[in-house]
This record gives structure tokens, sequence and C-alpha cells, in this order.
């Protein structure tokens, strides 16, 4: 399957999660399939999403949607543990597992070498995906204006 | 057990963490973890030695900074000894002024 259809069958689903998209062209085709508010996008800090998606479901009662690369968890890989510590109700992870970075040339990762659901068997979800680029485009939105339209949908009275 | 902190112990700050939420595997996991943690409306901690502080500036500076998410405030040890910390002890300071890091409280180590 290509990763942009596993990622419309993914936000066709969605209702009112909190969904963080790693980056690279995950947050890109995450960003034309459903642009919303409740979306945040990792531009950068590669290895970053399933930290923040931690520390969002910690202190809030909303439940959140981690949508990472393979190369984005296996950069930081103790956080994929610390999630299996934790075992937050309200946190979830899919992996879209191409095997390769895919935003720098398609340079092979490690993943095809570790079965994430062995590391974290809580909530967490493997999908493979073709290593195929939709070449959809870039996220039309500044940092801050990501920024700030997530924190007031989640502050929200 | 709520108490914001998030980090990766030191010997030098032990005092000030024993109330803490999390210990972190690494100390870029604690940045991550704030980060989430103020997106949800909270002022969150990290701690760390000055060795950690090296290993996160690519989230300060590709998180943080591009977001303008509010750096955390931040506990940390400042080590000179043994010879393996001298090098990173010698330059803390400048870091810290290179990432405009303000909301600093800092245990540093006799030279």
């Amino acid at each position: 399957m290509k990763r942009i259809d596993s990622i419309k069958q993914i936000m066709d689903n969605i209702t009112d999660e909190l969904v963080i998209t790693s980056t690279g062209k995950i947050s890109r085709e995450v960003f034309n399939v459903k642009d919303r508010p409740a979306n945040f996008y990792v531009m950068g800090s590669m290895g970053a999403s399933l930290g923040i998606g931690i520390g969002l479901a910690l202190h809030t009662k909303r439940n959140v949607h981690v949508l990472a690369g393979d190369g984005d968890i296996l950069m930081s890989l103790s956080t994929l543990v610390l999630m299996n510590k934790l075992k937050l109700s309200n946190l979830k992870l899919t992996i879209l597992d191409n095997n390769c970075f895919g935003a720098t040339g398609g340079q092979r990762t490690c993943s095809d070498a570790v079965d994430f659901t062995k590391i974290c068997s809580h909530n967490c979800k493997v999908i493979s995906v073709e290593p195929i680029e939709s070449g959809v485009p870039r996220v039309n939105l500044s940092h801050k204006e990501i920024m700030e339209r997530f924190y007031n949908e989640v502050n929200k009275k | 057990m709520s108490k914001l902190k998030f980090g990766v112990p030191c010997s030098k700050i032990k005092d000030f963490i024993e109330d803490v939420e999390i210990n972190c595997s690494t100390e870029e996991e604690a940045m991550s973890i704030a980060a989430g943690v103020w997106l949800a409306g909270k002022e969150p901690t990290v701690y760390m030695q000055n060795s950690g502080l090296c290993r996160i500036l690519d989230h300060v500076l590709s998180l943080y900074h591009p977001y303008e998410i509010p750096l955390p405030k931040l506990i940390l040890s400042i080590r000179h000894r043994p010879h393996h910390h001298k090098f990173c002890g010698e330059v803390t300071r400048n870091v810290l002024d290179l990432l405009n890091w303000k909301n600093v409280e800092i245990t540093e180590q006799e030279k």
C-alpha cells in the first residue's frame, strides 16, 4: 500500500484525537489529506514526535495519536520503550514503515531488523508501506501558526 | 506524582530531583516530552548534566525555536571533573548563551 493511502484511511477515522506527525513526508501527506487545528506537524527535530505525544497524553484528557516514520522512531528508540512502560490509555502510535529515509532520497533504515511491536506492545501498530513518494506539496503554514492553533485547540475552555 | 519534571539524573543535582515525573533515557526524550507538556498548557522543568545539554541542541534549535515554544526551566549541573568533563564544562555557559536559555538553575562543580 502507498503511505498516503494508509494515511487517508487513518485520517478518515479520526474524530477529536490530537494527531502528532513526524518530520518529513508524513507531515506533508497528513496536511494534504486532512489538515485540522488538532494536527501538530513536527517539521524538523527528527525523533521528537513520540515524546511530544507522550507529554500531551500525560497532561490532557484528549486521545493522542502519533503517526511516525520508521526513521523517526529509530532515532529515539528509548521513547518507544518508555511508551511501553507508561501504557497510557489515551496514547496510540502508528508507525508507517517504508524501511527508508524517504525525505532524503530513499536510503535504507534498519527497520527491517526490528519488530517495533515487541518493544512496545501497548497501542503500537506498524503498517508496512511502499517506499513511494506521493509528491504532495509542503505544509503551507508557518511553525508558529501550527503551534498557536494547536495550543488553542488543546487549551480551549 | 505529577511534578512536571523530566530529565536524566546527575549526582550533583540529586537533591532537586527527588520529585520527578519521569527519569528519561536521553535528554532529547526529556525535551520532546516537555514540549508536549507545554502544548498541554503546563510549565515543565527539565534536568540534566551539562553533557546532556550538548545532546539536545537540535531539539532547542529545530523544535523549540521555530515553533516559539518557551524553553522549559532547566536544572543543570556543570561538571569539570574527571577529565572527560573538562571540555564540556568549559563551553557550557557559552552554549546556554547561544541558545538564549534564560531560566536556568545551575549547580557547578569546582574546576
